[in-house]
């Protein structure tokens, strides 16, 4: 697992094919969602029970097809996720649930509206276990639809739901599943039989995958703490060195789950993203703002800790646009890490192309990385904009956030032209984006960073 | 842009599968056979009964009621009314008494072709009153094919 060489897996992101392989992905995905539905109207099957019956019960075996590839869906199967950039896999992920929950939704909603008998009671003593069984499963799936979706409002700490989720969604699926296979009507017949074992032991494999596999491989590639260093804003920078070969390849920009000091077994791990230079391969740098729980520990992390890399993830990248004539930087606080990398590898290039950086920080002691950024104006064509919420006294730069009134005129002459990247909190991203589109920057021009997936 | 996309796949993947399961339910329930007539929509009486009442009115009544507290109608359907994968529309044109006993409580050759589970719901009838299961057999012979 040692890479002595770039690993041809980040090379495989910016690829001029990419297009062709992401649909080829969603083609996959549909086909394996669709796959219970298909293998329903695939061939002889005992008499139907009218239509209003069949409908109902397909909508189920459409919910439970999608809900399935939920699983695949987080397992962060690098090659799947690369053509789309593995944010958007999770943003879908959210979107699926919905689908999927509606879908499972209807199926008992229609059957409890047109055949009410069939449902009989609820009460788990007196009902068939296979109907507990799908009432619980529907409860499951709702529970974590709705713990998802409000997990701040609910104030859900993160590790307690990660674990809850993982808990609900393998229990919801393994009794959806046994479900399906105790009422049998659609599933017993031959051949269908075992289709449908092979298609459920499918996830099993994949959940497999996630808890098994992949931390196994971490394991083997171990990295140790070499500094923690303090910066500008409440923020750290970590740097990891592999204990073999040289550390993992990966982009600008892109990003990792990285666990400290624990086993990868535990599941502990954050995303950060990269903030050193790409052609740098003996050491891994991330740059991290205190925020909470983990990120509040890290200043008593200890050198020599051991550490585990799980990546490089994302399309967050200048290298999926070799040929953009110059790039456009709005980042936000901690936002600006991605950036530094983009920034350093491209100054290690000798890149000469025109790069314009525009950062929203607090107050002018908070800047991060505020003297590198004036080095590298030696190195690089970057201009430097600093926007200040709390500026000092004498300060004549923009003041407030990246407003359009601040950004409009300082992007103006590069809207038609230059790829754009944009990370930062969430309102600032969102209204970054609403005015660069005001501003004629078509959305393909416009890359975004969310630092909150889940 | 990618978000967009996301947000479409997600709509297409919905629309697939209503439309995949109408298809499916529309293709799985024609064209409707001798023996497996399309149930009738609810409440539609069925010929059958009215015509072919052969027992007395007051046990066809008796029958019935036995049949709803029972519950018979989660697994079976008579006229579109309860469960459509059993339905129980002719088994009196091709059942007589001691089948249709037999059928009902998961005795005799029922218990060998029925799963061991719907056998095991189904032996609990047998501890039923004996004048409750004659109305019941009385009134599940009345059910007959309409002509
Ligand atoms: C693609 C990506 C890149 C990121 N890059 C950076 C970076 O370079 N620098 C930086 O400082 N931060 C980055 N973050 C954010 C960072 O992951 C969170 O701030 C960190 O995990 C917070 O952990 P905590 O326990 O200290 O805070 P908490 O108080 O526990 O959480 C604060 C919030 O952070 C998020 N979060 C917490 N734990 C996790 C987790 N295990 N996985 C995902 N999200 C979590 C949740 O939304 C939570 O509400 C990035 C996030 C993503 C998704
Ligand atoms: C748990 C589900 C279940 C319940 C409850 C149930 N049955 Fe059945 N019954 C079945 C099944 C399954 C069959 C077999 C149907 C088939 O193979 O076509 C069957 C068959 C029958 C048959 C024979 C049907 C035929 O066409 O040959 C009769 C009659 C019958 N049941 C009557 C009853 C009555 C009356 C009750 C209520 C007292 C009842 N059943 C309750 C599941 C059930």
């Amino acid at each position: 697992m040692n890479t002595a060489t770039p690993s041809p897996r980040a090379d495989r992101v910016p690829g001029s094919s990419r297009v062709g392989r992401a649909a080829a992905w969603i083609a996959l995905y549909l086909a394996l969602a669709l796959a219970p539905l298909a293998m329903l109207l695939a061939g002889p099957l005992p008499a139907g029970g009218g239509r209003r019956w069949d409908f109902a019960l397909a909508l189920g075996f459409g919910g439970l097809g999608v809900l399935g590839l939920q699983f695949a869906l987080t397992a962060r199967f690098r090659r799947a996720t690369a053509p789309f950039g593995i944010d958007i896999i999770y943003y879908f992920h959210r979107y699926a649930a919905l689908v999927g929950v509606a879908l499972v939704g209807a199926h008992y909603a229609l059957l409890r509206l047109w055949f009410p008998e069939t449902l009989g009671t609820a009460n788990p003593l007196e009902a068939p276990g296979h109907l507990t069984a799908a009432r619980v499963s529907l409860v499951l799936f709702f529970l974590l639809t709705v713990s998802s979706l409000a997990r701040k409002q609910l104030r859900l700490e993160y590790d307690t739901w990660r674990i809850a989720h993982a808990v609900m969604a393998v229990s919801a699926m393994v009794l959806a599943i046994g479900h399906v296979l105790a009422v049998g009507h659609y599933t017993a017949a031959a051949w269908r039989g075992s289709v449908w074992t092979v298609y459920s032991a499918l996830w099993i494999l994949v959940a497999g995958y996630i808890r098994i596999v992949r931390p196994w491989s971490l394991l083997r590639q171990p990295y140790r703490v070499v500094s923690v260093a303090p910066e500008r804003g409440r923020s750290w920078t970590l740097t990891v060195a592999p204990v073999r070969g040289a550390a993992l390849a990966f982009r600008p920009g892109q990003f990792a789950w990285l666990s400290l000091g624990c086993s990868p077994f535990r599941a502990r791990e954050h995303p950060f993203s990269f903030s050193g230079s790409a052609a740098d391969r003996t050491q891994l740098r991330f740059t991290i703002k205190e925020l909470g729980d983990f990120t509040r520990t890290l200043r008593d992390v200890a050198p020599g800790s051991v550490s585990y890399v799980d990546g490089p993830h994302g399309v967050f990248t200048p290298d999926c646009f070799p040929a953009a004539p110059g790039f456009v930087f709005l980042t936000g606080g901690v936002g600006l890490a991605p950036v530094m990398s983009m920034l350093r590898t491209l100054a290690d290039r000798g890149d000469r192309r025109p790069l314009q950086l525009i950062h929203g920080s607090r107050a002018w002691d908070e800047v991060l990385f505020r003297e590198e950024l004036s080095a590298l104006q030696s190195r690089l064509a970057l201009g430097v904009v600093h926007v200040l919420q709390e500026p000092p006294p004498g300060w004549d730069g923009p003041v407030g956030v990246l407003s359009p009134d601040v950004i409009a005129p300082l992007i103006a002459s590069r809207a038609a032209t230059d790829v754009f990247f944009v990370c930062g909190p969430k309102p600032m991203t969102a209204s970054v984006q609403r005015t660069l589109r005001s501003q004629g920057v078509s959305l393909r021009r416009v890359q975004t960073e969310h630092f909150d997936m889940a | 842009m990618r978000e967009r996309i996301a947000r479409a796949i997600c709509m297409l993947t919905i629309g697939v599968v209503v439309a995949l399961s109408l298809l499916f339910a529309s293709v799985h329930n024609e064209p409707p056979t001798e023996n497996a007539p399309l149930p009738p929509e609810k409440g539609a009486s069925v010929a059958g009964v009215a015509a072919s009442a052969v027992a007395a009115p007051v046990d066809l009544a008796k029958g019935k009621s036995v049949y709803a507290a029972q519950k018979c109608s989660s697994c079976h359907s008579i006229a579109g009314d309860g469960n459509p994968r059993y339905p129980l529309d002719s088994v009196g044109s091709h059942l007589n008494r001691e089948d249709l006993l037999a059928w009902t409580t998961g005795t005799g050759a029922a218990a060998d072709i029925l799963p061991p589970g719907i056998v095991r719901r189904k032996q609990r009838y047998r501890s039923l009153p004996q004048d409750n299961l004659d109305a019941l057999v009385s009134y599940l012979s009345t059910l007959k094919a309409s002509k």
